[in-house]
């Protein structure tokens, strides 16, 4: 699940790795396996529903501004692959 | 106790106490160039400080310069500071080499620099509110430009129209210009971001991102209130300008210990949602 990577990654980039890694075990879809903030597995089998997840948690922090950094994630993601 | 608590309790007991000197000299030290009214306005700048180094141990918990609200608290912390250095240069000056009105003085570059450190923070909240996915829109696009040209426009217009620089040295005249138009781009960005993410911000964030910009009208209009003051030759150490000085260093302060603890905010917000 690279996109669930890339969105945490980004997310850190705004509010921090410490938050982005709290935010993103809070949402209960991803499991870190060490410090790196890409070193995650994610635990939740449905992909669209752990991206869902995902941004839900970040939402509480900036609300749609949130939202909207994760779906510019996910734009860019086909083109990256 | 919590983090967010100590740095409160010591905000407020000194925000306290200079507001408490303050009222004390206006009710009774009629004469406005006493001992009393210097040391106010010689060392109110420690909130300042206070609030300054309180701000960097927050920037902390975003990851300090790795983050944009790490980077933008921590900027906002640094122009506290400043003010703070810019205050100890000019009372260093009067108490330790007793010189008096020594304006300008190497304080200013302190003073100065809070202008550019204020924008780049306002820079970085700005980024991670959202204002970069507001500017796609052309309307906001050119607000983003119509709105600072017209808050210099207006200080210019304040401050500077009937402003006569002849006979004046350099430094004086440069100092003049820069501090009204500064202030005025760092309160017109503040207004900016306001507009800008509106629509867009939310979550626990956004009444923090507001305390901020809301904190920055008050340094705006300490900041105006001095020039006026400076140029009408009323101010006076202890007077009115001092007082909305002291007044913004705090909800400065306020504003960045808010960003300290939003884990109880969140916790109460999620049993708010599982109770509905």
């Amino acid at each position: 699940m690279e996109l669930v990577k890339e969105i945490v990654k980004e997310q850190s980039l705004i509010i921090g790795e410490n938050l982005a890694r709290q935010m993103a075990i809070e949402s209960g879809v991803v499991k870190f396996n060490s410090s790196k903030i890409d070193d995650l597995t994610v635990t939740e089998p449905n992909r669209d529903m752990a991206i869902e997840k995902l941004i839900g948690s970040y939402k509480e922090l900036f609300g749609q501004a949130s939202v909207e950094v994760c779906m510019n994630v996910i734009k860019k993601f086909p083109q990256k692959k | 106790m919590n983090k967010r608590i100590a740095f409160s309790a010591l905000s407020i007991v000194l925000f306290l106490f200079y507001f408490i000197w303050w009222l004390y000299l206006k009710q009774f030290v009629p004469e406005p160039y006493t001992a009393l009214n210097d040391y106010y306005a010689d060392t109110y700048g420690i909130m300042a400080g206070v609030g300054g180094l309180i701000g960097l141990m927050v920037a902390t918990k975003y990851g300090f310069l790795k983050s944009y609200v790490g980077k933008a608290i921590t900027f906002f912390s640094l122009g506290l500071i400043s003010q703070f250095l810019g205050q100890l240069s000019y009372t260093i000056l009067f108490y330790v080499y007793d010189i008096e009105n020594a304006y300008p003085a190497f304080g200013e570059v302190f003073f100065l620099a809070t202008i550019p450190f204020y924008i780049f923070g306002l820079w970085f909240i700005g980024k991670a509110s959202g204002v970069s996915v507001s500017l796609i829109g052309f309307k906001n696009r050119i607000s983003a430009v119509l709105l600072p040209l017209a808050m210099i426009g207006a200080s210019y217009s304040l401050f500077l129209r009937n402003y006569d620089s002849q006979d004046l040295p350099f430094n004086i005249v440069f100092l003049d210009y820069v501090y009204p138009i500064g202030q005025a781009i760092f309160f017109s960005l503040a207004l900016l971001i306001f507009y800008l993410t509106n629509n867009i911000l939310g979550g626990v964030m956004r009444s923090r991102v507001l305390f901020i910009l809301f904190s920055l009208l008050f340094q705006y209009i300490a900041d105006s209130l001095f020039i006026f003051e400076t140029r009408a030759e009323t101010w006076y150490p202890g007077g009115p300008s001092d007082l909305m000085f002291v007044i913004s260093y705090f909800l400065m302060t306020m504003a960045l210990i808010r960003f300290e603890n939003i884990e109880d905010e969140l916790r109460k917000r999620r049993e708010a949602n599982v109770s509905n």
